[in-house]
């Protein structure tokens, strides 16, 4: 990992085309400004750690396939008198 | 159309089975989780709205239902980055799937990570919604059948 200090409106850049730019320092929160083209997604890192979380739940139900596809089964036949 | 089946899978849940290329899937960057994985089959459950959608190469699989009957309104915008990935030239080539969770036997489905499709050539990707008011946990409830 790459450490580099920075003052408050110092940025830095990455790859010729990604601006960070520190904007705020308040006691523990810094605030970063992100200039990225359009393509690339800026996201928090807790953010995608509770989606891997929710994923790997729901990738192992596989092993409890038969109260699974009872309950699907029951939930199918409530949608598709909805759908009528 | 080439109907001959060109993989078999053997899943410890759901046995062996074949699939045919209508049913593979490419995710270029794998789900979330599982970056490795690139390649799964859609396979329809019974006559219903579910899909399972079972990974080619390993004992890993997701309950799948169309984001239509998951929630009501729910639509969103598909990021560059995605529409990039899949080489999506039109909005008709895409269709949205959100995955199913069971907690508790309740069933929740996950409508800030939804699966993104492109129907001509089989791209796929888990898009993540960067928006608080999309839970990862949506109660999937139905009104009692009258």
């Amino acid at each position: 990992m790459l450490i580099l200090k920075r003052k408050l409106g110092e940025s830095i850049i990455i790859d010729d085309q990604i601006e960070v730019q520190v904007v705020s320092v308040e006691g523990e929160t810094v605030k970063l400004g992100i200039s990225a083209p359009q393509h690339i997604q800026i996201l928090r890192k807790e953010l995608v750690e509770s989606i891997l979380q929710e994923n790997k739940k729901a990738g192992s139900q596989m092993l409890d396939q038969a109260a699974l596809l009872q309950l699907l089964h029951n939930v199918n036949k409530t949608i598709s008198k909805e759908g009528k | 159309m080439n109907k001959q089946s060109v993989r078999v899978v053997e899943s410890e849940a759901y046995g062996k089975f074949e699939v045919d290329e209508e049913q593979i899937y490419h995710f270029p960057k794998g789900i979330i989780g599982f970056d490795d994985l690139h390649e799964y089959a859609m396979i329809q459950v019974e006559e219903g709205p579910f899909h399972v959608l079972h990974a080619l190469d390993a004992q890993l699989s997701f309950i799948l239902l169309p984001a239509s009957l998951a929630a009501d309104n729910y639509g969103f915008h598909i990021g560059q980055n995605v529409i990039d990935l899949l080489e999506i030239a039109k909005p008709d080539q895409v269709m949205t799937f959100v995955i199913v969770n069971v907690v508790d036997n309740q069933l929740y489905v996950n409508l800030k990570a939804p699966i993104i499709i492109n129907t001509i050539n089989h791209k796929a990707a888990q898009h993540i919604i960067d928006d608080a008011s999309y839970p990862l946990r949506h109660p999937l409830s139905f009104k009692e059948g009258s």
